[in-house]
């Protein structure tokens, strides 16, 4: 408080300040104003995901058992009851960015929408509702989720319910599994992950237009950024790269332009690494028809040049960025 | 004694408040344009991602200019004991020439701060086969940096250059290292009240980082000198100790002392409207849950984290129930100096980093295991 006295004080001497600026600053800091409305609704989304991630180890320890459908059927009675509350105190639907009176039932709905999707997931593995039609129950699941985030308003919903649309492809699109490398692929793959892509992108330039939930356009985008592009990067690899090669040259103008129009620094950045994976990855295509023998020591020294230069690029692109987006911000 | 022009440094420092200034909606673009122009800085990377993409640039320049170096002077009667020396030497000189043209938390002049005291610090060890003389030195050079090139990261140095050395003095020369937990938290008590006494000195205004830093290190310090599962890893490491039979002397108090201090640092953040403090409560409270649970697995993971849940969930429900109608002090209103939208955002995409198990993920999972139960997973680890 004090650092912020001594420089709005000193602001104020160079007259960079104005003198009705100087006293509301000061009005706002001697309230002593502390919010913690961040932190209490992050503990609050905390003690969702605790509480899930316990419910869903108990399901699948208690099988075989006589405790598990009384679990099940507490499961839906939560589930109910979250969704009961929901919407008694929702003020229906709206295009725009509503948000509840008390921000804590927007947890309520989180919570009802991963019980329901862990009770979809349960009973299909238990009881095979759906027969072999396993994509049936993630459709479903996908259903409520994604409703009730455009019913409530609700992201991490959004989020929720587009995984589980990538998940009934056999794609498991998480960051643990970006991280640990483990996504299971193949040719086939690629294609059903490039369509929901497209279908994903164009949802949210369709819904942009028609006006509805302008600020779902973060997260829409996002996961069609990752799914293309490790789609492209993956059909990079296999024999038909060419094609892949305009889809990802395509799909990176695409995002570069919509990263400056959303002003998001998080798909910026990832537009160009991806972009710049999928390159390299088309240099040593190149090279492979190429005879490496005859200028091997060539490489060796271009090399490090070649680094030093993305880097450069990488860090001038950013200032880029900055400097359009929000200039007097940085 | 500060190698920047200190009109520059202040002013630098002067438009990071008019930034915060204009996040929080005090002041309009307009306003901070004209400052940016009026005010000359310093030439600083404020993006974390530019910071750290100089940095590495940096560090290629210092290792390239390194390697050319002992390509024209290397030769077999080289003196290999001095040589970490000349390398933190040049890296000065390139520093101070830095510093000249005005590069300040710029990334550039992070590498090379930080790789001419590694190298220092390195050579003293690798000479002397003796941590003392690193320490010692760590003490030295590291407030000499932190004060010329106001230097957040060499000020920790400086200050683990202190705990290094007591703790290295009382285990090596005294009889009596059992009681290191104890002096540890004295030294965190002291620093205490040396950051008391000047964080607001009026000479001191350049070093604001620096004492924010001190802060919070002293507050981990604190913490961790008291953190059961430090203090027996540790004495079973240097005193050779064995408690797998009974409990170490004092074990008790110090269960209490690992809940007690992350409490007091919550409550006292509360009333002194402390955020950093108030995150390092909880973040630490949480380490000592997580310690606990490490010797004592009092229940199976899934109702402590249902439990837990539901704990938390009620807390949460019922503090929010107490401070919603709070016009002023402790609030639930919406913060004017932290942005919210970001918080919605990081949330949409930590929600799938969970577990939510889709019908086809157990599908594929029932063949190997051909039906069988979970059963038998067993309780104990942390979560």
């Amino acid at each position: 408080m004090d650092t912020t006295n001594r420089n709005v004080q000193k602001l104020l001497d160079k007259e960079l300040l104005t003198k009705e600026q100087e006293v509301g600053i000061r009005n706002y800091f001697s309230q002593g104003i502390f919010s913690l409305r961040n932190e209490l609704l992050f503990l609050m989304y905390l003690s969702v995901l605790l509480f899930t991630s316990g419910v869903g180890i108990l399901i699948y320890k208690n099988i075989d058992t006589i405790g598990h459908s009384i679990i099940l059927l507490l499961m839906l009675v939560l589930t109910a009851v979250c969704f009961f509350f929901s919407f008694k105190e929702s003020k229906g639907f709206s295009k725009t960015d509503i948000d509840f009176e008390n921000p804590v039932y927007n947890y309520l709905v989180l919570l009802a929408v991963i019980l329901s999707c862990s009770f979809m997931g349960y009973i299909q593995f238990q009881y095979a509702v759906f027969g072999n039609y396993f994509e049936i129950s993630i459709y479903i699941s996908a259903f409520i989720a994604l409703a009730s985030a455009y019913y409530f308003n609700n992201k991490s919903a959004l989020s929720i319910g587009i995984t589980a649309l990538v998940t009934s492809l056999g794609i498991s699109l998480t960051p643990r599994t970006l991280i640990n490398n483990d996504i299971y692929w193949n040719e086939t793959l690629s294609y059903y992950g490039l369509i929901l892509g497209l279908l994903i992108v164009l949802w949210s330039i369709y819904s942009k237009n028609i006006g509805l939930k302008k600020h779902f356009d973060l997260v829409l985008l996002t996961f069609a950024l990752h799914l293309i592009s490790i789609c492209c990067i993956a059909g990079l690899i296999n024999d038909i790269w060419v094609l892949f090669l305009f889809l990802m040259a395509g799909s990176s103008y695409f995002f570069y332009q919509k990263s400056f129009e959303i002003q998001a620094i998080s798909i910026y950045i990832f537009t160009l690494l991806y972009g710049f994976i999928g390159f390299n990855i088309f240099i040593v295509r190149l090279l492979e028809h190429t005879d490496f023998e005859d200028f091997w020591e060539l490489f060796i020294i271009i090399l490090p040049v070649y680094f030093i230069t993305s880097i450069v690029l990488f860090v001038k692109a950013i200032k880029n960025f900055n400097k359009k987006t929000n200039d007097s911000l940085q | 004694m500060i190698a920047y022009n200190k009109t520059l440094l202040e002013n630098t420092f002067l438009v990071e408040e008019a930034i915060d200034l204009r996040k929080s909606g005090f002041i309009q673009n307009e306003n901070l344009n004209s400052i940016k122009q009026q005010l000359t800085t310093l030439k600083t990377s404020r993006n974390i991602f530019v910071r750290a993409g100089f940095f590495l640039l940096g560090v290629l320049l210092y290792l390239s200019i390194i390697g050319l170096l002992f390509l024209i002077i290397m030769n077999s009667s080289s003196d290999f004991e001095t040589i970490g020396f000349v390398v933190s030497i040049i890296g000065v000189a390139i520093l101070e020439l830095l510093c000249n043209q005005n590069f300040f938390r710029h990334g550039l002049d992070d590498a090379f701060i930080i790789g001419a005291q590694l190298s220092f610090y390195s050579t003293i060890v690798a000479d002397s086969d003796s941590p003392m003389g690193a320490f010692i030195s760590m003490i030295i050079i590291g407030l000499a940096f932190a004060i010329r090139y106001v230097n957040t990261l060499s000020f920790l140095i400086f200050l683990s250059g202190i705990v290094f050395l007591v703790s290295f003095l009382l285990i090596e020369n005294t009889e009596i290292s059992a009681i290191l937990p104890f002096v540890l938290v004295t030294i965190a008590i002291g620093f205490y009240y040396i950051h008391q006494k000047f964080k607001d000195h009026q000479k001191l205004y350049l070093y604001e980082d620096l004492s924010e830093w001190f802060f919070i290190y002293t507050l981990f310090l604190g913490y961790v000198s008291v953190n059961y599962f430090v203090v027996r890893t540790l004495s079973e490491e240097l005193l050779s100790a064995d408690y797998s039979k009974t409990d170490m002397p004092f074990g008790w108090m110090f269960y209490i002392l690992m809940f007690v201090v992350p409490l007091a640092y919550i409550l006292y953040s509360l009333k002194t409207k402390n955020r950093t403090m108030l995150y390092i409560g909880g973040l630490t409270f949480a380490l000592s849950i997580a310690t606990f649970r490490y010797y004592h697995s009092v229940l199976p993971a899934e109702w402590a984290l249902i439990l837990s849940g539901l704990g938390i969930f009620a807390f949460v429900y019922f503090v929010i129930q107490k401070i919603k109608t709070n016009e002023t002090g402790i609030t639930f209103q919406h913060d004017r100096t932290n942005d919210t939208a970001m918080l919605n955002n990081i949330e949409a995409i930590i929600v799938n980093s969970q577990d939510i198990k889709h019908a086809e993920e157990t599908q594929q999972s029932t063949m190997p295991f051909g039906g069988g139960g979970f059963s038998g997973g067993g309780a104990g680890g942390s979560f």
